[in-house]
C-alpha cells in the first residue's frame, strides 16, 4: 500500500481522538465513581439502578412509616396499660368493698376514689398524641366519650387505619374505641353508654346503695372488662412485634439493596485508576511516536 | 544518422517536458493539504518518431496528458459509508440530546420526583389532617407537574431544533447541487476545448463526497464531462440544470418538514445519510399539536351500545336501565373523552342516534326504551350501522358493548364481520350469554358479561372499568419503529397521563379535609388536548390546602384515599401489550429502551467511522500526495532537466567546433 502523509496524519488523529475518549472515559468513572453516565453507556446497568434507587427511596418510606408506627403504637400500648392499672385499682377496692366489714363511711371513701377513678378513665379514652385523639378512630379530631362516658361520636371497626411498612404489607396502627371501651363491639352509634363506663356507673351506684352482695356482683363485670383491655393489649402487643420484626428486616433490605447498588453501578476505584493510568500510557506513547512519524519527509534528508 | 539540428529539438523536448513535469509536482506539493485533492502526474512520452528518408528520426519527448490518479470505484465505497455513517450520527446526536434531557439514572430525573411524590402520600396517610404534610404534598405535586412540563417542553424543543437541521441540511444540498450543475458547466467547456479541468473535477468530487454525508446519491458520469445527481429516483442534477428540493411541511398544521422535489411536489426518500438520521430522530410524525402520532395520548373512546330489545331481553331490559349510569360514570371518572351512541336492534328495524357526549340525553335514552318483540336481529345489521358510522374524533378508540340476552344469529358469513370488525379497530363486548359470542369477543379482543347477573350496578361499573382500562392499554401499547423522540414521547406521555388520570380518579372519589368532595388534583392547561407533558397544571383549588384529598369519609383522620394513592406506584395500572406493569417498571423500560438505542447508534457510529476511515485511507493511498514520492519526482525531473541542458551544451560545442573549427576557406 502506497502510504501518503495525509494518511498518516489522519490515522495518527483518530488513534489519538480514540485513545484520549479512552482516557476522558476513565476519568469520568474516576472522578464521579460511577460505571455509567448515561443509560447508553449500559442500558442493563441504567435500568437496574433506576429500580434499586427507587427501591432504596421505598424502603427509607417504609422506614419511617414503621417508626411513626410505632410511636402510635407505643402511646397506645402505654395507655392501654394505664386503663389496665386503673381497672386493676377498681377491682381492688371493689374487692376490698365487698369483703362485708367496710362501714358507710368506708364505702363513701371508696365510691370517692372509684368516681375519680371513672373519670380518669374517661380521661384516658380522650387520650391524643400530637393532638389526635388515638381510639377515636378516623375522627382524630373529636373526643371518644364526654363526661358520663357516653360515646360522642360514631364508631366502627371500619376507621382502622392503616400504615403502609412493605409492598402489599399494610399494619393497623390505631385501635378503635368501640373495641376497647364497649366490650369488643364492631361499632357504635353515637350516644351510646360505654360498657366499661357502665360498669363503673353499676359499681357506684351499688357502692351507693351500701349493698355489699350488689358490689360483690360487679366484680364479674370488672374482670371481663379487664380480660377485654387485656385481650387488646396483647393484639398490640403482637402488632409492635410484627413491627420490629419488620424494621429489622427493613434495615437488612436496606443495607442489601444499598449494596446491590453500589455493586451495580460504583466503579472499583483501583481498577477505573488503572485503567486510566494506563490509556494514559497508551496516549502518551501515540504522542510521542506520532511527532516522530509526522515529521521527517526526504525534504529533510535533501538539502 | 541523426543530423545536427534536430538533437537539439530532441534535447529541448526534454528540458521542456521535464520543466512541466517540474510544475506538476510542485503543483501536487502545493496542494499537499488541499481538501479533496487528487495527485497529478504528468505522463511523458516518446514523441512521435519520423521516418525521413529511409530513417527513423526520434524527435524527443512529449507529456503525454496530466492524469488524475483516481479510483471512481473507492469513491463510490467512500461515499456509502460516510452516508451510513451520516445517518447513524444523526440518530445518536438526537438519542444523546433526549438522555440528557431526561437525566436519569444518575441524576435527579423524573423517577426521583416520582418517588418524592408518592412519598409524600405515604406520609399524608400518616397524618391526614397535618397542615405541614399537607403542604408538602402540594409542593411535591408542583414539582412534579413542573418538571414533566419541562421535560416535554425541552423535547418539544429538541424536535424543532432537529427539525430545523432538516431544513439546513436541505438547503445545504441545494446549494450543493447548485455548484455541482455550475462545474458541469465548465466541465464541458474545458472538455469540448481539449482541455484537462483536473482541478474542476476535484471540486466536483468534494461536493459529492459532502452531500453522500446530507443524503443517498446515485452519481452517473457522462463520457462528455458531465455528472448527473439522482435522489431516490429524481434527477437533482441533470448534465447543467439543478433541482431543488424544498422542506414542506409533513401535514396539516404541522411544521414537521420532509424534503420535496421542488415543483414536481413529490417526497423524496432520502435513503440513508445525515437528513434520514435528522427524520427519524426527530419522529416521521406529524408535528401538529396534539397529533397521536407525535405522542399525545389518544383518550378519546368512541362507544356504542346495541341493545336487542326483542322479547328475550325482557327480563334483564330493566336492570341495564338501573345501571347505565354506572357505565358513564365509569368513563368520566377515569378522565376519557367519549362519545357515546346508541343502537337498538329487533327484528326488521333498526335505529342508530349519536348522543355525542351528552350522557343525560344518552342515559334517558336508554331509559326510555321499550321491548318491542319479535326476534332476533342479524348481528351483520348491527356490525354495518356501527362500522358504517363516522368516528368522532380521528382515530378514537371505538368499543361496541352488545346487550342480547339471545344467541349470535348471523345470515352472512361470521368471518366477514369480524374482519369488518376488527378492521375498523372496534373492540366488542357482549352482556348476555356465552351462546355464539365467544368468537366475536375473542376475535375482537373484548369480553363476555353474565347478562343474568344479580349485582348489575357492579357489572356495569365492571364493563366500564374494562372499556376505560382497554383505552390505557392502547395507549400504553407503543409500536416499536425507527422513529426516536416521538416514539419515547409517545411511552413517557402514555405513562403521564394514565399516572395523572389515576390519581385524579382516587382524588375524586373522595373527600377533602373540610368534608367537601374532592376535585382534580391535575387539570390540562389546554382543554382541547388531553393531560401530557407541557399540558398540565396543578387545580387552582390546591391552593386552599384543605382540598387535598386524603380520606374516603368526611373524618379528619381518614386516610384511606391518600394510601390508595401512595400505593398506585406499585399498581399494575400500565399495560403494553398483554404485559401489565406498575408505573416504576415502566418508566424502567423506557429508560431501557432510550438507553438500548444510544448504544447501538453509539456503536454504529463507532464501526461505521472505522469503514470510512478504512475507505478514506484505501482512497488516500491512490489519490494523497505523498511528500517523499514528490521530491523523489524533484530529484529525478531535476536531473532529466540538467541532462538535457547538458546535451544541449553538447550539441552546442559541437556545432561550435563544425562551424568555427573546420576548414579555414572563409577566413
Amino acid at each position: 500500500m502506497r502510504i501518503t502523509n495525509n494518511m498518516l496524519i489522519n490515522n495518527m488523529l483518530s488513534n489519538l481522538s480514540n485513545s484520549l475518549n479512552r482516557v476522558s472515559k476513565y476519568q469520568n468513572q474516576v472522578a464521579s465513581k460511577k460505571k455509567i453516565s448515561l443509560p447508553s453507556d449500559d442500558p442493563i446497568v441504567a435500568s437496574r439502578a433506576l429500580k434499586l434507587r427507587t427501591d432504596v427511596a421505598e424502603i427509607e418510606q417504609y422506614k419511617r412509616n414503621v417508626d411513626d408506627a410505632e410511636s402510635w403504637m407505643e402511646i397506645t400500648e402505654t395507655t392501654i396499660m394505664q386503663i389496665e392499672n386503673v381497672m386493676q385499682r377498681a377491682r381492688e377496692l371493689t374487692v376490698d368493698a365487698a369483703n362485708g366489714t367496710k362501714t358507710p363511711e368506708d364505702m363513701a371513701k371508696i365510691k370517692a376514689e372509684i368516681e375519680q377513678l371513672k373519670a380518669q378513665m374517661i380521661q384516658l379514652a380522650n387520650t391524643t398524641y400530637s393532638g389526635r385523639y388515638i381510639f377515636s378512630g378516623f375522627k382524630t379530631d373529636k373526643a371518644l366519650l364526654d363526661e358520663q362516658g357516653n360515646f360522642l361520636i360514631e364508631v366502627s371497626d371500619d376507621e382502622k387505619m392503616f400504615y403502609e411498612i412493605g409492598i402489599g404489607d399494610d399494619i393497623d396502627v390505631n385501635v378503635v374505641g368501640c373495641d376497647l371501651f364497649h366490650g369488643g363491639s364492631k361499632g357504635v352509634a353515637e350516644g351510646t353508654k360505654s360498657r366499661l363506663i357502665g360498669t363503673f356507673d353499676n359499681l357506684i351506684a351499688a357502692l351507693e346503695s351500701g349493698n355489699e352482695k350488689a358490689v360483690g356482683d360487679v366484680i364479674a363485670d370488672i374482670d371481663t372488662e379487664i380480660e377485654n383491655i387485656l385481650r387488646v393489649l396483647s393484639a398490640v402487643g403482637a402488632r409492635t412485634n410484627r413491627l420490629e420484626l419488620t424494621s429489622n428486616r427493613l434495615d437488612d433490605d436496606y443495607i442489601n439493596f444499598t449494596k446491590l447498588m453500589s455493586k451495580n453501578e460504583d466503579v472499583d476505584l483501583a481498577e477505573a485508576i488503572m485503567h486510566w493510568t494506563n490509556e494514559m500510557n497508551v496516549y502518551n506513547a501515540a504522542l510521542a511516536v506520532g511527532a516522530k512519524v509526522i515529521q521527517p519527509t526526504l525534504v529533510d534528508f535533501l538539502l | 544518422m541523426s543530423t545536427g539540428f534536430s538533437g537539439l529539438t530532441t534535447a529541448v523536448t526534454g528540458m521542456h517536458n521535464n520543466q512541466k513535469a517540474l510544475e506538476v509536482t510542485g503543483h501536487n506539493i502545493s496542494n499537499l493539504n488541499t481538501k479533496g485533492y487528487t495527485r497529478q502526474q504528468a505522463i511523458l512520452a516518446t514523441a512521435n518518431s519520423r521516418y525521413i528518408v529511409n530513417n527513423w528520426v526520434e524527435l524527443g519527448s512529449k507529456v503525454q496528458e496530466i492524469r488524475q490518479i483516481r479510483n471512481s470505484f473507492l469513491d463510490g465505497i467512500y461515499r456509502r459509508e460516510a452516508n451510513a455513517l451520516g445517518y447513524w450520527e444523526a440518530r445518536y446526536n438526537g438519542i444523546s440530546e433526549l438522555e440528557s434531557i431526561l437525566g436519569e439514572p444518575m441524576t435527579d430525573g423524573l423517577q426521583s420526583i416520582l418517588n418524592e411524590f408518592w412519598n409524600a402520600w405515604q406520609e399524608l396517610a400518616k397524618s391526614p389532617e397535618s397542615l405541614t404534610v399537607r403542604a408538602l404534598v402540594r409542593q411535591r405535586a408542583e414539582a412534579l407537574v413542573y418538571h414533566l412540563n419541562h421535560i416535554g417542553y425541552q423535547i418539544d424543543k429538541l424536535q424543532e431544533d432537529i427539525n430545523n437541521e432538516i431544513i439546513k441540511g436541505i438547503e445545504k444540498v441545494n446549494s450543493i447541487t447548485k455548484q455541482i450543475a455550475e462545474l458541469n458547466v465548465l466541465i464541458a467547456k474545458a472538455i469540448a476545448a481539449n482541455n484537462n479541468p483536473n482541478d474542476y473535477y476535484d471540486q466536483r468530487n468534494l461536493l459529492v463526497d459532502q452531500l453522500s454525508d446530507l443524503i443517498k446519491v446515485e452519481v452517473y458520469e457522462h463520457p462528455d464531462g458531465y455528472m448527473d445527481i439522482l435522489v431516490g429516483g429524481y434527477y437533482l442534477v441533470s448534465k447543467t440544470s439543478h433541482t431543488n428540493l424544498v422542506a414542506v411541511q409533513n401535514a396539516p398544521l404541522s411544521h414537521f418538514v420532509v424534503p420535496v422535489i421542488e415543483d414536481l411536489g413529490v417526497e423524496i426518500d432520502p435513503g440513508m445519510g445525515r437528513i434520514k438520521g435528522l427524520m427519524e430522530a426527530r419522529g416521521m410524525v406529524s408535528g401538529a399539536k396534539g397529533s397521536y402520532d407525535n405522542g399525545t395520548p389518544n383518550t378519546t373512546c368512541d362507544v356504542t351500545f346495541a341493545v336487542d330489545l326483542s322479547s328475550a331481553s325482557s327480563g334483564y331490559l330493566a336492570d341495564l336501565q338501573n345501571s347505565i349510569e354506572k357505565y358513564v360514570s365509569e368513563l368520566k371518572s377515569n378522565g376519557l373523552e367519549y362519545n357515546l351512541r346508541l343502537v337498538t336492534f329487533n327484528a326488521g328495524t333498526v335505529s342508530n342516534i349519536d348522543f355525542g357526549n351528552n350522557t343525560d340525553d344518552f342515559i334517558s335514552a336508554v331509559k326510555s326504551l321499550n321491548i318491542s318483540g319479535g326476534g332476533a336481529l342479524d348481528f351483520g345489521t348491527v356490525v354495518s350501522n356501527v362500522a358504517g358510522t363516522g368516528p368522532f374524533a380521528e382515530g378514537a378508540n371505538r368499543y361496541l358493548v352488545v346487550f342480547s340476552a339471545e344467541a349470535l344469529s348471523t345470515t352472512g358469513n361470521l368471518d366477514d364481520y369480524i374482519s369488518t370488525l376488527t378492521k375498523n379497530n372496534i373492540q366488542v363486548s357482549v352482556i348476555g350469554t356465552d351462546a355464539g359470542w365467544n368468537s366475536v369477543v375473542k376475535a375482537t379482543g373484548g369480553s363476555v358479561y353474565n347478562i343474568t347477573a344479580d349485582d348489575y350496578s357492579s357489572l356495569m361499573s365492571k364493563v366500564g372499568t374494562d372499556t376505560a382500562a382497554d383505552v390505557n392499554k392502547r395507549i400504553a401499547t407503543v409500536e416499536e419503529s425507527m422513529n426516536i423522540i416521538s416514539n419515547v414521547k409517545k411511552m413517557l406521555n402514555a405513562m403521564v397521563n394514565i399516572v395523572l388520570r389515576e390519581v385524579n380518579r382516587l382524588h375524586m372519589s373522595g373527600y377533602t379535609l373540610d368534608g367537601k368532595p374532592g376535585g382534580a388534583l391535575f387539570e390540562t392547561i389546554d382543554p382541547s388536548r388531553p393531560l401530557e407533558m407541557g399540558n398540565i397544571k396543578l387545580s387552582d383549588s390546591l391552593l386552599d390546602l384543605n382540598s387535598i384529598v386524603a380520606s374516603s369519609t368526611d373524618a379528619n383522620g381518614d386516610n384511606v384515599i391518600a394510601m390508595k394513592i401512595a400505593k398506585l406506584r406499585n399498581e399494575s395500572i400500565m399495560a403494553s401489550y398483554n404485559q401489565t406493569l406498575s408505573v416504576d417498571s415502566y418508566y424502567q423500560q423506557i429508560i431501557l429502551t432510550v438507553g438500548n438505542i444510544g448504544n447501538e447508534s453509539r456503536q454504529y457510529v463507532e464501526s461505521q467511522q472505522v469503514l470510512v476511515n478504512a475507505a478514506e485511507n484505501e482512497r488516500q493511498s491512490l489519490m494523497g500526495v505523498s511528500l517523499d514520492e514528490e521530491m523523489g519526482n524533484l530529484i529525478k525531473y531535476k536531473y532529466a532537466y540538467n541532462s538535457a541542458t547538458k546535451i544541449v551544451n553538447v550539441i552546442n560545442e559541437m556545432l561550435e567546433t563544425i562551424i568555427y573549427r573546420t576548414g579555414i576557406v572563409g577566413r
